[in-house]
């Protein structure tokens, strides 16, 4: 388990001109409060995301937190609090959290299809069982969308991808920004886009019709 | 008398209306030059003459497009594909809607009251 206090972080990567001799803490908690605290949600979402589970996702917030409140003082005001906290967090999570780095095997994503879940709807309508209202195909597919059904999708995506469309989709955040949170080119954050969302649409039709992937296309090679 | 030709022609013309003004001339001007065999093929070439976006180059700024992330130059040319297209005009609106909803909907998964409350402790007692 991770500790806060023993934790060997990278600050140098996380706020390249830190004084590491003489960090100052900042002791404006209120202030740290009234600007931080709102993105908690948002940031256990993540921790969630990268973790897998909700004690180990606590424990990353916190130190997440803690971290961010001692470095407060570099944070400049105006700025995105959510991208510097995501940024710490990755940090954090990428030298103490991940057990091992999980190579994925290089798949080819670029038979992908496009509208993947648009083009379901439309030659797959789904059944709302015992419904007899006609309703609009997409409009069927998208009152199905839960938490349950996104956060699994998002959970199956191949970890190379996973981030990226997390904070672009769910959380909102600008390319420059992931870029700045991931450490990767921001080349490297569309083209993980571009297949990944790919790959997220697929995911959804899975689990919101209980259908399997076809096997032939299944990049993921997760398909049963 | 107004042959059938003429007739599609108005008609693609007051379609091409809701697109921009460019793409309105450029239809009056094929028109004043359209005989009886020709049809709106003629339209449609010089239409693609214009600096429209095929399908192709439009779903390929998808994503840029959906998280706001075109320039004006090239969110404006996104927007005057999809006034003429109206199949990616509904795959654009649908990919729009399902990312909005899903960010809505998780909203919804929210951090545990505990750890917030420890987390504001722990800030008073780091004062």
């Amino acid at each position: 388990m991770a500790d806060a206090t023993s934790a060997n972080i990278q600050e140098a990567a996380l706020t390249p001109e830190v004084d590491h001799d003489n960090p100052v803490v900042s002791t404006d908690a209120v202030a740290f409060e009234s600007e931080m605290a709102p993105h908690l949600d948002s940031l256990f979402r993540n921790a969630l995301r990268l973790t897998g589970n909700s004690n180990d996702a606590e424990d990353l917030v916190q130190d997440t937190y803690l971290r961010a409140f001692r470095f407060f003082h570099q944070y400049e005001l105006g700025t995105n609090a959510k991208a510097w906290l995501f940024r710490i967090m990755n940090t954090i999570f990428l030298n103490d959290y991940r057990k091992k780095s999980r190579q994925g095997e290089s798949l080819s994503y670029d038979e992908l299809e496009d509208f993947y879940l648009y083009n379901r709807t439309q030659d797959n309508v789904l059944s709302a069982p015992g419904s007899t209202v006609q309703v609009n195909p997409e409009d069927a597919v998208l009152e199905k969308l839960d938490i349950e059904a996104i956060e699994s999708s998002i959970s199956e995506l191949p970890e190379e991808f996973r981030e990226t469309v997390a904070l672009a989709t769910l959380e909102g955040l600008a390319y420059q920004e992931i870029s700045d949170i991931l450490n990767i080119p921001i080349g490297t954050v569309r083209s993980r886009l571009s297949r990944g969302r790919r790959l997220l649409q697929r995911l959804l039709w899975k689990n919101l019709s209980g259908t399997d992937l076809p096997p032939m296309s299944d990049p993921i090679g997760q398909g049963k | 008398m107004a042959s059938s030709e003429d007739r599609q022609l108005e008609q693609l013309a007051a379609e091409a209306q809701t697109a921009d003004t460019v793409s309105i001339s450029s239809v009056e001007s094929t028109k004043t030059e359209v005989t009886t065999d020709r049809t709106v093929h003629t339209v449609i070439e010089k239409m693609d003459a214009f600096d429209f976006y095929s399908c192709e180059e439009a779903i390929k700024r998808l994503n840029e497009y959906l998280d706001s992330e075109l320039d004006s130059a090239e969110k404006a040319d996104v927007i005057k594909h999809l006034q003429i297209c109206e199949p990616c005009l509904e795959r654009f609106s649908f990919e729009k809607t399902l990312i909005t909803i899903m960010r809505k909907k998780m909203c919804g998964s929210v951090a545990p009251l505990q750890l917030k409350q420890r987390l504001a402790a722990l800030m008073k007692s780091d004062k």
